[in-house]
């Protein structure tokens, strides 16, 4: 059996993926200390309890990352044929799952403590020899879980478009709405403080939202991914139009007389195949694999491309929506 | 004949279509989630930071209300933090620190005496101010009233009669303890002696176990094992937050009197 040959990255990916390992690596660290600091001081605030599961989560995204790096260069085997590009989906999809489960748990759990009128009580500790507020403590700890995070997130994103990573995209996106979280939190407690024994709850229910939010979106990106979809971009906003580039460039062949291409995405891979209708029988063995080796230098993410010849298009709807 | 596209050519294309792309969403998008964030977050957090000098607040104004008022103090018997007398007041070092709380904010106490749990549940609908009765931090009223920190941590010791020597094991040895008190379980629990009821534990011959300021009523010598730890506490009603902050402050005061104070309580 032919199995796949092992897929690599460029020189250039190659260095920005070691980057984004480091900071991955990074982000773990940082995380700890803050779910540390967030145990000690939650005491009986449930938004703080609610940024606080949100952090144990946000540890997911980056160990899904760093597993699926491990499994990307590992060999095709008879077992594997196609190798263990999906691993990265199957990261992605246990963490959407988590964080969906997660968020609708905490938004159930404020909405209950909302209609139980429950009333948080949050008295005095001594820190350095001073009576104060433990309010006051755990706002600081919120505004620390805040900072590594959005730093962090920041320096990843853009390493996350430039090597087409979703998991790496996902993950540093939830880090930069980490100041949404910590504001939300610090608002429930300046409520408490106030008087507004809902605050807390309402602030509880805010960053359930979010978490719902991701957790949903992020379903709905791998099981798409999953579902075989045709490539998005990274930020998932748009269509990618690479299918279409890669149409255009193989219809210009000389030896071709049209062409039709499909791509999905494999993890972060694209693969796909191309039905061509030669001009000529000539030398087709040569050709097919010019092409085939054309598909692959065209754009860094494409791999173990399939180039085949068909007498006609017709019995074929193409991926660009053309009926010939 | 068409030649390859070189492969760079290809890369860079992409490069650049995205790189175009966020230079076009990047001026678009930060300006807005500047000033949404300064509109929005900033002044709020400004205008609650400035009356923080106040916080935290009561929701159901409990202060306010006991200050040179009256205070409704709900209290169960627990030797030696709540004794009943009497009269309508009770002995006790609980009574005492709530008694000297009231004296200093000017309130006039109303004592209600009834089970603990009838006062808690009071206290939960906000029908009493205060709650006394021995409890302890790790009670599972914890989630339904506010607790205060512990203002006292008995530790409950072996201890041998002043002419025993201390020995650092007490294995199969018969340690004695009150009778009807919880701490034959905590011997038991931790270590391998072997308890004994007793109904005197103050003339029993050989060691026994006991909270350490009982111990030290009794004339022990504590031993280093500690069997048992826990926390004592005051209930307020929940959520009462600038309450809880005035009982607070008022018990790190005491603290320096307070060991004087639970001898002056404990029977001798």
């Amino acid at each position: 059996m032919k199995t796949r040959s092992t897929y690599r990255f460029p020189d250039e990916q190659e260095r920005k993926i070691q980057k984004a390992i480091r900071l991955e690596w990074f982000t773990i660290g940082f995380m700890l200390t803050i779910i540390a600091v967030i145990y000690t001081t939650m005491g009986n605030s449930q938004a703080m309890k609610a940024a606080w599961i949100e952090d144990i989560l946000s540890l997911i995204p980056p160990i899904a990352f760093l597993i699926a790096i491990r499994f990307r260069s590992k060999e095709p085997n008879e077992t594997f044929p196609y190798g263990y590009q999906r691993a990265t989906s199957i990261s992605f999809l246990v963490a959407s799952t988590a964080l969906f489960i997660f968020g609708a748990y905490i938004f159930y759990d404020s909405i209950t403590a909302l209609l139980k009128t429950e009333h948080p009580t949050i008295g005095m500790t001594r820190m350095f020899g001073l009576n104060v507020w433990e309010g006051w403590v755990m706002i600081a700890a919120l505004a620390y879980s805040a900072m590594p995070p959005v730093i962090l997130g920041r320096l990843k994103i853009s390493l996350a478009r430039e090597t087409h990573q979703k998991t790496l995209y996902t993950d540093a996106d939830m880090n930069k709405a980490d100041w949404l979280t910590a504001l939300a939190g610090i608002l429930g407690i300046l409520g408490i403080g106030a008087g507004w024994w809902w605050a807390d709850s309402v602030a509880a229910g805010v960053i359930s939202l979010d978490i719902l939010k991701d957790g949903i979106s992020n379903l709905k990106e791998v099981t798409g991914d999953l579902m075989d979809r045709r490539p998005v971009k990274v930020d998932r906003k748009v269509p990618d139009d690479i299918t279409d580039r890669l149409h255009d460039r193989l219809n210009r062949l000389d030896w071709v007389r049209e062409a039709a291409v499909r791509l999905r995405e494999e993890g972060s891979v694209l693969v796909g195949e191309a039905f061509i209708v030669p001009l000529s029988e000539d030398r087709l063995t040569e050709k097919i694999d010019q092409a085939r080796q054309l598909a692959e230098e065209f754009d860094w993410r494409i791999y173990d491309f399939v180039v085949t010849v068909v007498p006609d298009l017709n019995p074929i709807r193409t991926e660009t929506g053309n009926k010939v | 004949m068409s030649s390859l596209p070189s492969p760079s050519s290809a890369r860079e294309r992409s490069g650049e279509k995205s790189r175009q792309r966020s230079k076009i969403e990047k001026p678009f998008v930060r300006p807005r989630r500047i000033i949404l964030r300064l509109t929005l977050a900033w002044p709020l957090t400004m205008v609650f930071l400035l009356a923080g000098c106040n916080m935290p607040l009561d929701p159901n104004g409990t202060l306010d209300r006991v200050v040179d008022d009256t205070m409704r103090v709900g209290f169960s018997e627990y030797p030696p933090w709540v004794v009943r007398t009497q009269g309508a007041q009770p002995a006790g070092v609980e009574a005492e620190l709530v008694s000297r709380f009231a004296e200093k904010i000017g309130a006039e106490i109303e004592w209600e005496w009834g089970g603990i749990e009838d006062n808690l549940k009071k206290l939960e609908q906000f029908e009493l101010d205060l709650v006394v009765g021995g409890l302890t931090e790790k009670t599972p009223w914890m989630t339904r009233i506010g607790l205060t920190k512990p203002y006292h941590v008995s530790y409950y010791r072996i201890g041998v009669p002043p002419d025993r020597s201390l020995t650092t094991s007490f294995d199969g040895i018969p340690v004695g303890y009150k009778k009807g008190e919880l701490t034959g379980i905590y011997l038991q629990n931790k270590t391998d002696s072997k308890p004994l009821a007793v109904d005197n534990p103050q003339q029993f011959d050989g060691p026994i176990a006991a909270p350490d300021w009982q111990l030290e009523a009794w004339g022990f010598n504590p031993a280093d094992i500690v069997i048992h730890k826990t926390g004592h506490v005051l209930a307020v009603p929940p959520g009462e937050n600038e309450w809880l902050m005035a009982l607070e402050q008022f018990l790190t005061s005491q603290k320096p009197t307070l060991s004087n104070l639970i001898q002056h309580h404990v029977e001798p």
